[in-house]
């Protein structure tokens, strides 16, 4: 296989990676509390901006910043839900929708405020090093993008199997009354949602840190290719976030390298127009919602 | 119909506050600033911004304009255009009928362009630091160039490029183009290209476009490197600059970068390790050649701001100045036609480090370039046999 289509593979799982952690906050957040968060590419952009502040300004090491962009955007998630979501919950779900994108404008104007404008950029011991695969150069941080993004889905997929507060999440996202009358407390389970979500896509703002750089609109494109994805593959299936994320960043690799790399942004578009001509609930959809 | 106190009352008040507006117009001279203050060009919008403030302080601390034996104070507004050319028309409109504006100055093309729209019927002279040629071509009375029109001098600028690889006879025939998505870069990109293939055994191994606001370039790099180019050529600013030349570094590539005015080569050595950034190559004016003049500046530079001054915040510093001189020659603050009458003889009254002179009626002005050369983690000028 030639090195350069190897490169291009790489290149799309790396941010096909990044894609789908987002897309899973989105995509776990409409299932259970029917919100589509606009908010989270911008939480992506402050769990980068946690990790900036923890290497840079406290000097600590790159996975504390990475645990601690996971805790802090987490925590971050369960206050919104709190203050923000929940007084929602019986209006009209465009509320809910309008105030994800009031929160996108206030989290980024505030990173404007805090940080300014210039790109921040994250040092991570795993920079420097490069590896080869196939013909194909990788740095080490390239490759940790990978292997987080896929321990991660790892152990959400546990925990959502295995374990009674995941059980319980399924049961909400599946029917709200029903899990209501089995006892659960619902709105405790909608906070435990969001701050996994949330924490999901504060992990993807470090991770790509160090690649990317940090800086206050990084979270724009990271949620517009999120929610092409989530309708892509289902709005409110896990899997079909997984899938449709790495699907996504290899038709944009593979058509930037065959197509025209100038349309790079445009194929995710292109692609969510065919398939939701052939089969408008998504690849992973269960019908209109 | 109102009772009358209320009625003599709102006149008084209306009376009083545009009596105040007069005051206050005749003390201040107030210019418009569009640049980048955030997003990819924030850097390069910053250093601008920067510049034009310590010439308006200079002039404010002298005692102000003098035009027509009056006094003023110069006044600038800054607007942040985000790099994105529909917030830039949006900074032109807000500057030209809420502020009436008489000058406006901008570093790049990405704002210059939209604000050529209308600066003729808004009544605003237009200062950009802008090297693509449809600047002074589009037949627009109310502009002028603050730096070099890449049709004049890619040529000589590429033929000295060509006396430095001979000299280091290192490989350059083929060169790969990073094309930044703005007019400008696609023009210096095409001049780049035509005079590049007319060194003999010269030719153009592929061409990318990208984003200022980007920062993830594997997939166009993905796509040159393969032809083994023995040179990149980069058409922005430092920041996304920077980003292409460390990820290129990361994928191997061991050529010479060839990097566009937009960016000066001294901020790449700030942003990357020297291991990196060695063998770039890049366009630059007399700021390289780091005159008496160019120390000065950035000696002030550094003590009023903290960090080193780019060559842009020198134009924007030379802009202001030759501004200044052009409305005390013009005698008015208003007839913008006028200004733009006086600003030739105005730019041969002000010296300026870059040697800026002869503007024509079209806005060209004569702007020496050299190339800049990054070598052992410094930077130097090469400038053949001069």
């Amino acid at each position: 296989m030639s090195p350069f289509l190897v490169q291009q593979i790489a290149n799309g799982i790396m941010v096909g990676s990044i894609y789908a952690l987002i897309a899973m906050g989105v995509a776990m957040i409409y299932g259970v509390m029917n919100v589509p968060d606009f908010a989270l590419g911008a939480k992506a952009m402050l769990g980068g901006y946690v990790a900036f502040l923890l290497t840079a300004t406290f000097h600590q090491s790159y996975g504390v910043a990475l645990l601690g962009s996971l805790v802090a955007i987490g925590i971050l998630g369960v206050g919104v839900e709190r203050w923000i979501f929940r007084p929602l919950a019986g209006a009209p779900p465009i509320n809910g929708f309008i105030s994800s994108f009031g929160l996108l404008l206030i989290f980024e104007n505030f990173a404007l405020l805090a940080f300014g404008p210039s790109y921040r950029r994250i040092l991570s011991p795993f920079d420097r090093d490069i590896v080869h695969v196939l013909g194909a150069s990788l740095t080490m941080q390239r490759l940790l993008v990978v292997v987080v993004a896929i321990a991660v889905m790892i152990g959400l997929h546990l925990f959502i199997r295995f374990t009674t507060l995941g059980t319980a999440i399924r049961a909400v996202a599946q029917n709200r009354r029903g899990a209501l009358l089995c006892g659960i407390h619902t709105e405790r389970i909608a906070g435990v949602t969001m701050a996994i979500g949330s924490a999901l896509a504060g992990v993807a703002g470090a991770l790509i840190g160090p690649i990317a750089m940090v800086y206050p609109s990084m979270g724009e494109n990271l949620i517009v290719k999120a929610f092409v994805i989530t309708i892509l593959g289902g709005m409110g299936s896990i899997v079909g976030a997984i899938v449709g994320g790495y699907l996504l960043g290899l038709i944009e690799a593979l058509g930037a390298m065959y197509i025209s790399v100038d349309y790079k942004d445009a194929f995710a578009f292109a692609v969510l127009v065919l398939v939701l001509t052939v089969r408008p609930q998504g690849l992973f959809g269960k019908g209109a919602r | 119909m109102m009772k009358p106190k209320r009625l003599w009352a709102m006149l008084c008040v209306a009376l009083a506050a545009t009596g105040a507006g007069h005051a206050a117009r005749a003390e201040t001279f107030e210019f418009g600033v569009v640049a980048p203050l955030s997003g990819g060009g924030a850097d390069y919008g910053t250093g601008f911004q920067n510049g034009i403030k310590m010439a308006v302080a200079e002039v404010n601390k002298a005692g102000g304009m003098t035009v027509g034996g009056k006094r003023y104070t110069l006044s600038p507004s800054f607007c942040d255009d985000e790099f994105k050319p529909d917030k830039a028309v949006n900074c032109g409109k807000e500057l030209a009928s809420q502020h009436k504006v008489r000058a406006i100055l901008t570093p790049s093309s990405l704002a210059a362009f939209p604000l050529m729209g209308f600066n003729q019927q808004e009544g605003f002279l237009l200062m950009a630091s802008s090297q693509t040629p449809r600047f002074t071509k589009a037949g627009n009375k109310l502009v002028a160039r603050i730096t070099n029109n890449t049709d004049r001098t890619m040529g000589p600028w590429v033929q000295l490029l060509d006396a430095y690889f001979k000299k280091t006879g290192q490989p350059a025939n083929k060169a790969a183009l990073m094309v930044v998505n703005t007019e400008l870069g696609k023009t210096w990109a095409d001049n780049f290209a035509a005079a590049w293939k007319k060194r003999p055994g010269a030719s153009i191994a592929g061409s990318a476009s990208y984003n200022a606001n980007d920062t993830d370039f594997y997939p166009q790099l993905s796509t040159l490197l393969p032809n083994e180019p023995d040179a990149i050529i980069l058409t922005t600013v430092c920041q996304p600059s920077s980003i292409v030349i460390k990820q290129a570094r990361e994928l191997g590539f061991k050529g010479a970068f060839i990097q566009s005015a937009a960016c000066s080569g001294e901020e790449l050595v700030r942003l990357l390790p020297a291991e990196q950034v060695n063998d770039t190559l890049f366009e630059v004016g007399n700021w390289g050649l780091d005159t008496l003049e160019v120390q000065a500046f950035r000696r002030a530079y550094q003590a009023e701001f903290g960090m080193p001054p780019q060559a842009v915040s020198g134009q924007g510093f030379e802009a202001v100045r030759w501004l200044v001189k052009g409305v005390e020659l013009a005698g008015t603050v208003d007839d913008v036609a006028k200004v733009r009458a006086a600003m030739p003889q105005a730019l041969s009254e002000t010296k300026n480090m870059f040697d800026m002179a002869n503007l024509d009626d079209k806005g060209d002005i004569d702007f020496p370039m050299s190339v800049g050369v990054i070598a052992n983690g410094t930077v130097s000028v090469f400038s053949g046999d001069r």
